[in-house]
């Protein structure tokens, strides 16, 4: 597939009868790191929307930076039953694969990408079970509202649909807020930058949020989350759209991959560092760098 | 350490007895270019002729690949190997900025039969929905092939041509602003090449799109076909009666299938939704089934009936 890397699709087996459909990109040279690319929530397949991610991987090859893109089981290519929720990320999945892509690809540098959905799976990965250099969580959405549940017939519809239906909307507007403080939805969202503020602090970590300089909650919740003087690098910049589908000019494309290219180069150019223990705490870092919490737009 | 080739090797396929069918990923070459396609075969007795699903345009591509790979499996898991693939443009083919055209869709789809022809032998019949029926219906009177299977085809070129503009434009000004109002009622303000979904359409490939007539691209089909409408109500589509019609009376052996649900205005667009708390699923999967179901009768009586002549 061109002449700076090889594409293979895989498939890679999760959880005893479910397979992964993924797309191993290897550089030409031994690749001296690799990334596993994920998507959101919405079933869009590996290759991403406007194939963004198929556009990610060949130019991580062009560094020799290896890829995996993968879907989520039951999109794409991939078998399993379809299971994409927002507070419960498919986290085995990511886990399988990104082992999968270390030993295929000979290295145990690993970077993750995702976006919505594969932020959220990448995110508990990179915390909790697999040693990562460095994250790129797009739309993490740490203080998005909860999504209403499509008016959809069969069994999906809730319980109490037909309250919501009998009350008008001013109503529902005011009551929404109260909802989510009960339901637990407020505090998942908190918990997100929680779980950001987990990752070890030898993992470069990569926020990259829509309209970040309008949302104050945003910005002391990254502030927060990147306290420390001895994160590596911890950057929370400005993405240009509000969800992937924005993504269709050619220049906002090109200002997308230019950031994670840029960010997973800068990242893999270190020398290894040395895995936290099972405690999470870092034992020893070969390079200790200043701590870089910003908020800038993307080039 | 290098890479472990070995290992990516053993990965290339897998075998389901859940499924009834083992899958391999093949690298083809189609357009002048590679691209990746995957070979679903089934775990029993194999079929003598194999499918080749040939994929929608722009869009919709990505919208019917889950409802592609679902038929492209139960198919094989009745006996017949299928493949599918990407063209050129899309997915992980090797040409992501070429401008698309049905032109390149077609070119690669016979590019695409050419190397199924050389995996199961010379009787290979193409599948497609919505635009992906186009092309079959091209590649297949142009092959001379002797099975097809179209799934909502789209009967009229400026008619898809259109609503994929349309789409674009009310997209446009509710979301980003770049189209003024006034210029979304009015198309003659477009401009020449635009972008939809990420996909260059050219003024070239509109006219391309626009002179296409479903009824035109099978003028000479003598081969068994068959035509599945999706609908919300169990009503026939006037376009697709008098096809099949016209089909039979060309000499073709052609069928007509309506299969209805709720969620059929959804073929083609996106499908996965917010279905419960905080969770997504496919609207689509009961039409999905009952397609396949229509799909497999009609291939039972297939085998039945022995093969077909064609032309």
């Amino acid at each position: 597939m061109g002449d700076r890397v090889k594409e293979e699709l895989v498939f890679v087996p999760v959880g005893g009868s479910a397979y992964i459909a993924s797309v191993a990109a290897v550089p030409n040279n031994d690749p001296r790191a690799v990334v596993v690319i994920t998507t959101g929530g919405g079933g869009v397949p590996r290759s991403h929307k406007y194939r963004l991610w198929t556009k990610l991987a060949r130019r991580l090859a062009e560094h020799d930076i290896a890829s995996v893109r993968m879907e989520w089981p039951g999109v794409g290519d991939s078998t399993g039953p379809l299971r994409l929720s927002l507070f419960s990320p498919p986290v085995d999945e990511l886990t399988e694969v990104a082992r999968f892509a270390m030993a295929a690809m000979g290295t145990t540098r690993l970077g993750l990408v995702g976006n919505c959905l594969g932020a959220r799976s990448a995110l508990q990965v990179a915390v909790s079970r697999l040693p990562c250099e460095s994250v790129a969580l797009m739309l993490l959405k740490p203080v998005h509202r909860r999504s209403r549940p499509t008016h959809a017939k069969g069994p999906s519809r809730g319980s109490f649909r037909w309250i919501r239906r009998k009350l008008p909307r001013w109503l529902k507007d005011f009551g929404r807020p109260i909802l989510r403080k009960v339901t637990g939805a407020e505090r998942r969202g908190r918990s997100v930058m929680q779980t950001v503020a987990r990752l070890p602090e030898t993992t470069d970590t990569l926020l990259l949020e829509p309209r970040i300089h309008q949302s104050a909650k945003m910005a002391a919740l990254v502030a927060s989350a990147g306290r420390g003087g001895d994160r590596h690098r911890f950057e929370l910049r400005d993405l240009p759209g509000v969800a992937m589908q924005d993504f269709d000019s050619s220049e906002k494309q090109e200002a997308l991959l230019t950031t994670l290219v840029d960010w997973f180069v800068e990242s893999f150019a270190k020398p290894e560092t040395v895995r936290p223990s099972s405690t999470g705490r870092v034992e020893q870092a070969a390079q200790a760098r200043t701590s870089a919490t910003s908020a800038r737009p993307l080039p | 350490m290098p890479v472990d080739e070995a290992l990516l090797e053993r990965h290339w396929g897998f075998s389901s007895p859940e499924l009834g069918i083992s899958e391999y990923s093949v690298s083809l070459r189609v357009g002048g270019g590679w691209t990746v396609g995957v070979l679903s075969r089934p775990l029993g007795h194999e079929q003598e002729n194999g499918w080749v699903i040939a994929h929608s345009f722009g869009p919709e591509q990505m919208e019917l690949q889950m409802t592609e790979v679902f038929l492209a499996r139960r198919v094989a898991a009745a006996g017949y190997p299928v493949l599918r693939f990407h063209c050129q443009g899309y997915g992980d083919s090797e040409d992501l900025d070429m401008s698309l055209n049905p032109s390149s869709h077609v070119r690669d789809t016979v590019d695409a039969v050419a190397a199924m022809r050389a995996q199961v032998g010379a009787n290979v019949g193409l599948i497609g929905a919505r635009f992906g029926a186009m092309v079959s219906a091209i590649v297949a009177e142009r092959l001379g092939l002797s099975q097809l299977i179209l799934i909502d085809p789209v009967v009229s070129g400026r008619r898809f041509a259109n609503e994929i503009l349309r789409a674009r434009r009310i997209t446009a000004v509710a979301g980003d602003g770049s189209i003024i109002p006034r210029s979304a009622i009015d198309p003659s303000t477009e401009a020449d090449t635009v972008s939809v979904n990420g996909f260059l359409m050219t003024a070239e490939m509109q006219r391309e799109l626009r002179a296409l007539e479903l009824a035109s691209c099978l003028s000479d089909f003598r081969g068994r076909s068959l035509v599945v409408q999706v609908t919300v109500k169990d009503r026939m589509q006037p376009a697709l009666a008098d096809l099949v019609d016209r089909l039979n009376r060309l000499g073709a052996d052609a069928a007509l299938r309506v299969v209805t649900d709720p969620f059929a205005p959804r073929f083609g667009r996106e499908h996965l939704q917010v279905i419960g708390p905080d969770s997504s699923g496919d609207l689509l999967s009961d039409l999905n089934r009952a397609l396949a179901r229509e799909l497999l009768g009609w291939l039972e009586g297939s085998e039945n009936r022995g093969p077909h002549d064609g032309r």
